[in-house]
């Protein structure tokens, strides 16, 4: 969009009149129990789902019943809504294709398409989808195995090898073409054609019909991200490799991996993006869905939709990532119903409104469906952050003060990559901070040049908007963003993408070992990153919390009087009659951790003897 | 008086109804038939469990192909394998008795009862009362209804065959079974199994008996 169109727009918008965006949770019936693992719309708008319970529900309108179109199937995890008679699904075994041949709004024919995959009793099996390209070919992630399988070998669908790629890892391909993208043709071909998946929970075509996966932290995923995921590719996890024509086992090093690694063309630092990211769509609304039109959106199963703006350096993908919707459960820009965890996929309806299915069942989450729709107030935001020559040229939804631009440009940009190595995640390592020399200012103060003297490739450079303000003296709705420079506009490329191999005699500790490692100010430090992206929402920056909810750490000393015990407890649990919800699966305990000490430091009394029991 | 085997129908039906309701378990397609994939005992993964409304239910395996066993009584438990169960790995519970099992290779043959062609499954069609599971076998296609006896005493498989050539015979040939009887109403039985000559379309029963009051 032009800025004259831009420009436009902000005078017609009634800006500051409306919230921006609006959340609303929709009301399912009982018997569709939630667990929403699919959500797309047909042609003709009605809404389809599908649940992990194995239904395949319907609606046709926003008034209309909710209508039961198959049931039975096993954990689907994404469908392609080709009509009210068709709709095409993946779940655990295989691409099957559902048809209603006699009319009566039910499925009763079910085709399968492709299945050439393994398939044992592992929980963690399983097929994530689901798109479909132009020319009728479908697209689906296969995941790895959790762990070892126990049933006999002959109650496998394959042949199990549990021989390691290269060495032993957390997550195994113990069943064949684990850990592989697939294609499956519309004569029922299924192409294994890219490899070194984990858990690719989120498949996405763009609007070019690019193939984009989501996958996230763990063993040889230094952290989550939106990979660009082409033939022949290689996106990091070695156990997938065996299923590879040619693979001899012994040859692969860790260097051979990493030589090969294609990395996330955008990353999700883990925490600040999200912990596991799910479904990318692409804002194709023209303008109804806000400002960020053609721009992707993620959902992230903590309670984060986020925002990407991709950019192709050097004829290759990569760019920046935002927190959208989540990272404050009251924003200015954000009407209606709190953004509930658990989301795993998101669609866009024919109205431009998003929506969210929500699951729980893997550790936390909730069941549920919620729709997110723009309400024509423009939120202060960076609508554009793309990297130059010199430095970044950045895009505002609102004019910026020109008076705090000194004070963000004072900061910097944080950089840093991470390990590429067989340990579950990686913490940021190399950090620097590079110098922002100058920053250029529109005269509208609709954009920015800055000039970054030393851009490096390989890094992740996070950019820090807390002292940046409008012209109407707020601050941006999400003020943070990361840029994942895979390559620069000079040519240099990093090989591995933001990681770097662990040194000889360098004690390179996984992301969660890491934490478990800090010393008390450093984990005070943590904890208070943790605290503001987690926890400030409901017990407020100050610790003083709500009133009749969140606990308030000030003016109730007997909140943090507990033992360490009892309050990590309910920092992993929850406490249901508060309404807090449970951070078990979401934080590390490294992060549980760190937030009690931050607790502690910030708002505690001197160590107890009770505590200390 | 209600007699105790009318009895226990009904319980059986109220059963059903509850766990439809619960989530215990749940009809797909046709309310008259009860449908899962999903990881059922002593089967490989995915495996179905159908349910009939007579309280007669069956496991087909995907893998090796065929009815692997039948059970009577309620349908299953699924807790298990729900979202909320965690990450234990745990097949669901037949809620009720088995009363046939057969086990072994798939059994139906082409041409020579000694070599079985490859099961490749490619997909099931829902009717009234009735499964029709869709495969190949070799060069062949084979569409496989199964129904229950309208007396309970057991099951009906009828079996279609595309692309097989016009005399060759199909072997039925079971693996070692138990809690039942196999009869072919229009083959013969030889020393390998039940063969069907010529024929494209036959049937085979599966007699365990009717329920016991």
């Amino acid at each position: 969009m032009s800025r004259l169109a831009w420009m436009l727009l902000l005078l017609v918008l009634p800006l500051g009149a409306n919230a921006g965006y609006h959340i609303e949770t929709i009301v399912l019936p009982p018997e569709l129990r939630g667990g929403i693992s699919g959500v797309a719309f047909t042609p003709k708008g009605t809404l389809v789902l599908a649940t992990r319970y194995g239904e395949i529900w319907m609606r046709d309108s926003d008034a209309a019943p909710w209508r039961k179109f198959a049931g039975g199937l096993d954990e689907p995890l994404g469908l392609v809504a080709e009509s009210e008679d068709v709709v095409y699904v993946a779940h655990r075994p295989e691409l099957l294709k559902l048809s209603d041949t006699n009319g009566d709004r039910r499925a009763d024919t079910f085709d399968v398409l492709g299945y050439d995959w393994g398939q044992s009793n592992n929980y963690h099996e399983f097929f994530y989808g689901l798109r479909r390209d132009a020319d009728g070919n479908f697209y689906g992630a296969i995941s790895l195995d959790s762990s070892g399988t126990k049933e006999p070998a002959g109650r496998t669908r394959g042949v199990r090898n549990l021989t390691p790629a290269v060495e032993a890892s957390y997550h195994n391909s113990e069943m064949p073409y684990r850990g592989w993208a697939v294609k499956i043709t519309p004569a029922g071909r299924t192409i294994h054609f890219a490899s070194g998946l984990r858990q690719a929970n989120g498949v996405g075509l763009s609007p070019e019909g690019d193939l984009f996966m989501t996958d996230n932290q763990g063993d040889y995923k230094p952290s989550g991200g939106l990979m660009h995921v082409e033939f022949n590719d290689f996106h990091g996890h070695a156990e997938s490799l065996k299923w590879e024509p040619g693979f001899v086992s012994g040859s692969l090093t860790p260097e051979k991996l990493w030589r090969r690694y294609k990395a996330p063309a955008v990353v999700f630092p883990h925490g600040p993006l999200g912990v596991s990211a799910g479904e990318p769509v692409w804002d194709l609304s023209a303008g109804r869905f806000g400002p960020f039109t053609g721009q992707t959106f993620v959902s992230d199963f903590t309670n984060l939709v986020l925002r990407v703006e991709l950019q192709k350096v050097g004829g290759a993908y990569q760019g920046v990532a935002f927190p959208f919707l989540g990272r404050s459960e009251d924003p200015e820009f954000v009407s209606g119903d709190r953004l509930k965890q658990g989301g795993i996929r998101l669609a866009f309806a024919p109205d431009g409104s998003l929506y969210i299915g929500q699951t729980s069942g893997w550790g936390a989450g909730t069941m549920g469906l919620q729709k997110v729709t723009w309400d024509g107030g423009v939120p202060a935001e960076v609508l554009s952050l793309q990297l130059t020559e010199r430095g970044f040229a950045l895009k505002f939804t609102q004019p910026m003060d020109p008076s705090t631009v000194p004070a963000f440009a004072g900061q910097g940009v944080r950089v840093f990559r991470y390990y590429y190595h067989v340990q579950y995640g990686s913490p940021p390592i190399d950090e620097t901070v590079l110098p922002i020399s100058d920053v250029q200012l529109s005269a509208d103060g609709l954009s920015a040049h800055l000039t970054v003297p030393g851009l490096k490739a390989g890094f992740v450079y996070e950019f820090d908007f807390e002292r940046l303000r409008t012209l109407r003296g707020g601050i941006l709705a999400n003020p943070v963003a990361y840029y994942t420079a895979n390559r620069l506009l000079t040519g240099e490329v990093a090989i591995g993408g933001t990681t770097r191999l662990p040194r000889p005699n360098e004690d390179a500790l996984g992301a969660k070992a890491a934490l478990n490692e800090l010393a008390p100010a450093a984990l005070v430090a943590e904890g208070k990153k943790v605290y503001a992206l987690f926890c400030a929402a409901c017990h407020q920056p100050d610790g003083r919390g709500m009133k009749g909810g969140a606990a308030n750490f000030v003016d109730d000393k007997s909140r943090l009087a507990k033992s360490d015990e009892q309050l990590l407890k309910s920092i992993a649990q929850g406490v249901e009659t508060k309404g807090m919800p449970a951070f078990g699966s979401t934080l590390p305990k490294g992060q549980q951790k760190a937030v009690l000490a931050y607790l502690r430091a910030a708002f505690g009394e001197p160590a107890t003897a009770a505590r200390q029991e | 008086m209600i007699a105790f085997s009318e009895l226990k129908k009904r319980i059986q039906k109220l059963c059903a109804a509850f766990a439809v309701l619960t989530g215990a378990a749940f009809a797909a397609g046709p309310e008259s038939l009860l449908i899962e994939r999903t990881l059922m005992p002593e089967a490989a993964p995915s495996s179905f469990a159908v349910g009939f409304p007579n309280g007669v239910s069956f496991c087909y395996d995907v893998v090796r192909g065929g009815v692997s066993y039948v059970w009577r009584g309620g349908f299953l438990d699924v807790t298990s394998v729900r979202p909320n169960a965690g990450k234990a790995v745990a097949p669901v519970t037949l809620l009720g008795k088995i009363v046939y099992r057969e086990e072994g290779f798939f059994p139906l043959r082409a041409g020579d009862p000694q070599h079985g062609a490859a099961f490749v499954f490619k997909g099931y069609r829902l009717g009234e009362n009735a499964i029709e599971f869709r495969y190949e076998l070799g060069r062949c296609e084979v569409r496989e209804e199964v129904a229950p006896l309208p007396d309970g005493s057991g099951l009906v498989r009828r079996f279609r065959i595309a692309g097989a050539t016009a005399d060759e015979a199909w072997w039925y040939v079971p693996g070692p079974r138990s809690g039942g009887e196999l009869v072919a109403p229009r083959g013969r039985r030889d020393a390998d199994g039940f063969r069907f000559d010529a024929a494209r379309e036959f049937a085979l029963e599966v007699h365990f008996g009717k329920e016991s009051s």
